[in-house]
């Protein structure tokens, strides 16, 4: 961190650990250890030298400095966040139907999770108008979410109905179809293909939860006649938790 | 790592699920291809490429533009509002400077809607390049606009827009009227009194190649455009002079629509036709696409080029520049044709009969401008067609004189009485629209 124009300026270089763990240039953490020393096993002096080299540049005092630095942080994460919510909202689709449904994310709630969500959440709280909480288990949710993950994969199929023949590219998959295969026939050869890889990528479900993303088959013209189909659906694992994990699952903390 | 020297934004929404009807030209997979070849080639990977999402355009969009009848629900679709939307995302995109470059490639196209829209003709229900620009003339102060259209077919539906306007140029470069639809789009063809000469019609023989439709580009319409001096250039990026196109008959290439891309320079282009969906689309549209960000296209070649096949012959060749002189010369002479055409006349009427060769309707159409040197005239169209609808509009331009507001109020008030299931007034001066 350091101060330019009189703001403090986070990163983006990140330039060794945190002064309180060793470190030789103030960081977020000092900012933390300074302001709630009975969270952290961090050193409270070498923090506070942090801070205080902060203040001076900023002219205030060191808990102030602190402060600045946990509002400085707190609206770098909101203006990421929102960015990725307008990066979501802003990705182009191809139909008129996904264009109507017009599926917007809008958040309403800001759910903490990770070491730094206590002393962040109040800061956070100060520069948005929703609420802010932390998930239960906050210090670990990441990880028992990891844990819990179904193994997910997908896979993209191409059919040609003039050609007589699908293609999975990814796989390296290529065969010979009848000139009747239709749009159901490749979600079903699209499904079986699915659940073998996920057995094979180590899933334990037999019958894992597919949903089908894209589907869409076009008419092949050539002159003014229809000569075949060209199909493509993609399917995927609908993400979600391991077998037996779903709704029964304690997350009280 | 390839980079555009322009930042070029694009908006891609190809409508995968509408269709006119499954065999028509104008069918779902028509962009298809285009979709493979863009991503294939990793165009969205070049930095300064980006991809926009279209937004929808108003009622109050296409009241800026058109009179519709029997009402706008009637005559459009969502597809027609994103695809119109797709055009006003690109231009509000380069208008804010976000991107130094648009292109929609959207669909359905919009160049041979009318400024009264019945229904569909020529593929096409909502202009949307107009949309687009009096978008852009109502929220960003636009006022010189300059728009080249190089569809293989006459944009006879801009130009009848446009045709009374004269802050905008509008320029058609095409296959002669007499050998393909819609048949109009001759040399003498000039815009309305008020306006006459911004009205620039080109049409070239059949067989016409690279060589010729590129010379016409330099010598003919970059002059043009250098006189007019507009503040925004708008390329209408039909693709049906393609050789392969399977309803025109010219014999232009993917390298000739990237090197015409080069020379124009527009600020935005908008897709028009162009049905060689796998022949043509997916390389005239690449081409398109990297002329505008600045990047080499020189290797994007079509499947079954043949530079001696589509070679012009000669008398095509010589009939394309005696077409080009005709045409600049009168644009130089326009002031004396526009005194000598008008003459001393205060108002002036047209009649026509308008086909809609989609929906087989048949208009019968007969407009009144005023002749203004002060303004662009107020407007009055009366429009009854075989659907039973018989509309009365009257259009108050941008910055109207209170003389031709008065007589437009008249003619408006004057309808009440009048046999018409329509009475729609557009007044662009103040933004205001009223039905009755």
């Amino acid at each position: 961190m350091r101060v330019e124009e009189g703001e403090v300026v986070i990163g983006p270089q990140r330039l060794g650990p945190a002064m309180a763990f060793g470190g030789t240039v103030p960081t977020p953490t000092d900012a933390m250890v300074v302001l709630n020393p009975d969270g952290s096993d961090g050193d409270r002096s070498r923090a506070e030298a942090g801070m205080r080299l902060l203040g001076q540049a900023l002219g205030v005092e060191t808990t102030e400095a602190a402060r600045r630095v946990m509002a400085t942080m707190s609206r770098a994460i909101l203006d990421h966040a929102w960015d990725g919510v307008a990066e979501i909202n802003g990705k182009p689709v191809y139909t008129i139907h996904e264009m109507m449904e017009n599926y917007t994310v809008a958040p309403s709630e800001i759910l903490l999770m990770g070491g730094p969500a206590p002393a962040l959440a109040g800061y956070l709280s100060d520069h948005t108008d929703l609420g802010v909480r932390m998930v239960p288990r906050w210090g670990v949710a990441n990880a028992i979410g990891a844990a819990l993950a179904r193994t997910t994969s997908e896979v993209t199929l191409f059919a040609d109905t003039e050609k007589k023949v699908i293609l999975i590219p990814e796989e390296n998959y290529a065969t010979t179809i009848p000139g009747n295969y239709t749009l159901a026939d490749a979600e079903e050869t699209a499904k079986n293909f699915l659940t073998e890889k996920a057995r094979e990528a180590g899933s334990r479900t037999a019958t894992p939860e597919i949903e089908i993303v894209e589907s869409m088959v076009f008419n092949m013209v050539r002159g003014f006649r229809t000569t075949g189909k060209n199909i493509r659906v993609r399917a995927q694992i609908k993400p979600g938790l391991i077998e037996g994990y779903g709704d029964g699952l304690a997350m009280e903390p | 790592m390839i980079k555009a020297d322009r930042k070029t934004g694009l908006v891609f929404f190809p409508a995968f699920d509408w269709a006119i009807d499954p065999t028509h030209p104008e069918r779902e997979e028509r962009l298809l291809y285009t979709q493979d070849q863009v991503l294939e080639e990793g165009l969205f990977d070049i930095e300064g490429i980006t991809e926009l999402k279209p937004s929808l355009v108003t009622h109050e969009d296409i009241r800026r533009v058109h009179f519709c009848a029997p009402d706008i629900e009637s005559v459009t679709t969502e597809s027609h509002l994103i695809s119109a939307g797709g055009a006003v995302t690109v231009g509000e995109a380069v208008m804010s400077g976000a991107v130094e470059k648009g292109f929609a490639l959207v669909r359905p196209p919009g160049h041979h809607a009318m400024r009264v829209v019945h229904g569909n003709r020529g593929f096409c229900n909502i202009n949307i390049e107009a949309i687009m620009i009096e978008n852009l003339r109502a929220k960003h102060g636009v006022r010189r606009v300059a728009i080249v259209d190089t569809d293989c077919h006459h944009g006879d539906g801009t130009q009848d827009i446009y045709w009374h306007d004269p802050d905008t140029l509008f320029i058609s470069i095409h296959q002669d009227g007499r050998t393909l639809y819609p048949g109009t789009g001759f040399m003498e063809e000039l815009g309305g009194p008020n306006a006459l000469g911004t009205t620039v019609n080109i049409p070239l023989p059949p067989l016409t190649s690279d060589a010729g439709y590129l010379w016409i580009i330099e010598n003919v319409v970059m002059p043009i455009l250098a006189d007019f001096e507009p503040e925004l250039v708008v390329n209408s990026a039909g693709q049906d002079n393609h050789f392969s196109d399977p309803l025109t008959n010219m014999n232009f290439s993917a390298q000739g629509y990237a090197a015409l891309t080069t020379m124009l320079n527009p600020d935005i282009a908008v897709l028009e036709g162009g049905y060689s969906i796998e022949g043509a689309l997916p390389y005239v549209n690449t081409g398109i696409i990297l002329a505008l960000a600045g990047v080499d296209y020189s290797g994007i070649q079509e499947p079954g080029f043949d530079a001696a096949r589509i070679a012009e012959p000669s008398h095509v060749s010589a009939e394309v520049r005696k077409v080009g002189r005709a045409v600049l010369a009168t644009w130089r002479n326009r002031e004396a044709l526009r005194a000598k055409l008008v003459g001393n006349h205060t108002s002036v009427r047209r009649r026509r009969n308008i086909v809609y060769d989609t929906d087989m309707i048949y208009e019968m159409q007969i407009d009144e401008v005023t002749v203004c040197s002060k303004c662009q005239g107020a407007l009055k169209v009366d429009s009854s067609c075989d659907t039973g609808a018989h509309l009365l509009g009257v259009h108050i331009p941008r910055g109207v004189c209170p003389a031709c507001r008065a007589k437009a109020e008249a003619w408006f008030d004057a309808a009440k009485s009048g046999p018409y299931t329509l009475r729609t007034l557009k007044d662009l001066d103040t933004g205001t629209f009223f039905d009755a």
